[in-house]
């Protein structure tokens, strides 16, 4: 029941990125309306999926939250991503749209659809069976979706710029979504620490996943202070960004290929 | 001098110093990483060369000699941020801000404006002829923060500083066995001062055969009472004497019942793959080289090693050998090993298998978690702070003029100037009533 209310949120994404991109080449504001609320539409679905998932998992005896594996991962990534920026996209910045629900569309699709990727609930390992599991799993997703939004915002409002037109409202979201990411990441990697602490008794070991997870945070740290080093909006600022962007990704998906404790995300 | 100490209080230095972590990580998991220990009496030189090897990077100079630059540059803007604090008030940014009456006298106007104004705000105020010049900054409540937040990160460093000197060790108890020390990471035995016993192992599947939980019930003793004791779970350690305990990992093997009797005396004794054994007030003495529940074929039976006056001897003690023997009745005369009597005077049997596990146990003491843990709450506080409350600035003129007050503000975040906010703006109407 879950997938298929997973899938159906999958097809309103791609609709809806459609729809966006039509929404970009009008000039009215209906069909732009029209993209946020097939967008409201997808995320409400899939969070239902999402919970009939959590549902299903104690029904089968293993209960837990649905965050547990790749496949649960790449959900909560696309929920995230549309979660922070709905209220973004109404307010001020409709141009992010089209980018995020491709992202949300191309996640739940390689969920659902690519074979390497087990959509099966299956139950937890000793080691994750743990309050801090949603936690840190919940904030280091919502971290890394806030970063890949600071970085769109940020190439979005480069250009306007270099384009001489006004991009005060991607400037402001620019700095909002590095501050939120910047927080909730930073939970993120403080709740593994204190979870790594209560498993192995160390809260810091230098696995991959972990220092990935360091590059990360040191890198948007760096945008951060170069963003107000050049006061703004700066082409460095959002190279960096970038170059965080590939870092997220990699802390994400790459990091799976070397060996350490995180290799079942 | 000037520009030295310029730089290395700038952002820009910060930056340099973040991406320089940034590359130092990214080469430590490139290139494989070992711990690499400096071998003791070879001089400071052959540490030196320890300390620099890009295969052991996270404890290598490279990362001290970073992590020291950063905190120098954390502690030179810190030092910027405190000297910063005995700053005037900025020239006022009125621009074309036009000029409002609101018709009460300026001293009931002030009390109005700093009632209404955002928390955040601290406000200082100037004469300046007849007119009063108030100028709030959220800075004041930004900048300690700003400041904590760096400190939490030296706060950090040195609890990561404290964690080397900790305890990292390992235990492996098998159910009933006791320990008194652990190995620790380097290889070396370490006392624990007490000892602990593991006096029940538990492991449950799932369906699948996935380990569900496992479980070790643990007791530490004194002077051989108990004192303490407890289930050790994964994700729930214990803690006794400021040594905390973590259930690590588990290995199954499998133990066996064995009997010797010389037609006199009988023995008895439980073992596991590896033990050396001694009985007949020393005169057998044997080491139990393998345990299987289907050997050969021919159900389970243990492999004996024995040192004999005519060298050494493997003994093959099938737990089944009367029946085999039923089916092979020269079995003893094609294979000698197999035969229970083959050291004379002594007959073994292999009673029955059972089996066991070892519960893997961490031992682990650090000293610097603790600091590391305010470091953290310390940075989140902080971080909430400097981001979430905003950097603003603003200035008001008051002045009395023919009877009525007039108005004057100018406002401008991070750096930006900006309208003054319409909302603290309609406050300060609605509490005056206008």
């Amino acid at each position: 029941m879950s997938a298929t209310v997973l899938g159906i949120s999958t097809f309103v994404y791609l609709a809806a990125f459609i729809l966006s991109l039509a929404a970009a080449r009008s000039e009215g504001r209906g069909l732009s309306r029209a993209v946020w609320w097939a967008a409201l539409t997808g995320i409400v679905l899939q969070s239902v999926g999402m919970a009939l998932r959590w549902w299903e998992s104690y029904q089968m005896g293993v209960g837990h939250a649905p965050l547990a594996n790749f496949y649960e991962s790449l959900v909560f990534f696309a929920w995230a991503v549309i979660l922070l920026s709905l209220g973004a996209a109404r307010a001020k910045a409709s141009p992010i749209l089209p980018f995020v629900l491709a992202l949300a569309a191309g996640l739940m699709g390689y969920a659902s659809f690519a074979p390497q990727v087990e959509s099966g609930i299956k139950p937890l390992i000793p080691a994750l069976k743990s309050n801090w599991l949603a936690i840190h799993v919940m904030t280091c997703f919502l971290g890394y979706a806030s970063f890949v939004l600071a970085t769109v915002v940020g190439s979005l409002g480069l250009r306007a710029l270099e384009k001489g037109r006004d991009a005060a409202g991607l400037e402001d979201l620019f700095a909002r979504y590095l501050s939120i990411g910047f927080i909730i990441f930073t939970i993120g990697i403080m709740t593994g620490s204190v979870w790594a602490f209560q498993a192995w008794g160390r809260y810091w070991g230098w696995d991959p996943k972990e220092t990935w997870a360091l590059i990360t945070w040191l890198i948007y740290a760096a945008v951060i202070h170069e963003r107000r080093r050049s006061g703004g909006l700066a082409r460095r600022a959002v190279i960096l960004a970038l170059i965080g962007l590939a870092s997220v990704l990699f802390t994400y998906i790459g990091v799976n290929y070397l060996p350490g404790l995180h290799s079942y995300l | 001098m000037g520009h030295l100490a310029a730089f290395w209080s700038s952002l820009k230095c910060t930056v340099i110093l973040l991406l320089s972590l940034v590359l130092l990580c990214v080469a430590g998991t490139i290139i494989p990483q070992h711990t690499v220990t400096p071998v003791a009496g070879q001089g400071l030189s052959a540490w030196f060369l320890a300390r620099l090897t890009p295969t052991d990077l996270y404890h290598s100079l490279w990362l001290a000699c970073l992590a020291g630059l950063l905190c120098l540059n954390l502690v030179l803007c810190m030092r910027l941020r405190i000297r910063a604090r005995k700053q005037h008030i900025p020239a006022p940014r009125f621009g074309d801000a036009g000029e409002i009456s609101l018709g009460t006298d300026s001293q009931a106007m002030r009390a109005r404006i700093l009632r209404t104004a955002p928390r955040a705000l601290r406000f200082q105020e100037k004469q300046e002829g007849s007119s009063i010049l108030l100028f709030g900054d959220s800075e004041q409540v930004r900048r300690p923060a700003i400041f904590g937040l760096h400190a939490s990160v030296l706060l950090i460093f040195v609890g990561m500083l404290m964690s080397a000197f900790g305890l990292d060790g390992h235990i492996e108890l098998s159910e009933g066995q006791t320990a008194a020390q652990f190995v620790d990471a380097g290889g070396t035995i370490v006392a624990l001062g007490f000892s602990v016993r593991c006096d029940r192992f538990r492991v449950t599947h799932y369906d699948n055969g996935m380990p569900k939980e496992y479980v070790s019930r643990l007791v530490f003793l004194e002077n051989g009472a108990a004192r303490a004791g407890g289930e050790l779970r994964v994700n729930h350690p214990l803690v006794y004497q400021g040594l905390r305990f973590y259930q690590e990992s588990y290995r199954g093997q499998l133990a066996a019942i064995i009997t010797v009797t010389d037609g006199v005396h009988a023995w008895s004794a439980r073992v596991r793959e590896g033990d050396e054994l001694a009985m007949d007030d020393g005169k057998l003495r044997f080491q139990v080289l393998k345990i299987g529940e289907d050997v050969m074929h021919m159900g389970p039976a243990l492999k004996l090693a024995f040192d004999h006056a005519s060298g050494p001897r493997n003994l093959w003690l099938f737990q089944e050998v009367d029946r085999i023997k039923e089916a092979v009745p020269d079995l003893f005369e094609r294979a000698p090993s197999f035969n229970p009597s083959l050291i004379e005077p002594y007959t073994f049997a292999l009673m029955e298998l059972t089996p066991e596990y070892t519960t893997g146990i961490g031992v682990k003491r650090d000293p610097g978690a603790p600091i590391v843990a305010v470091g953290g709450i310390l940075m989140l506080i902080c971080l909430l702070i400097v981001f979430m409350v905003p950097s603003l600035k603003v200035w008001v003129r008051l002045e009395e003029r023919a009877g009525a007050t007039t108005f004057k503000a100018a406002a401008s975040r991070s750096g930006k100037t900006e309208a003054f906010p319409a909302a603290w703006m309609a406050r300060i109407r609605r509490a005056g009533g206008a």
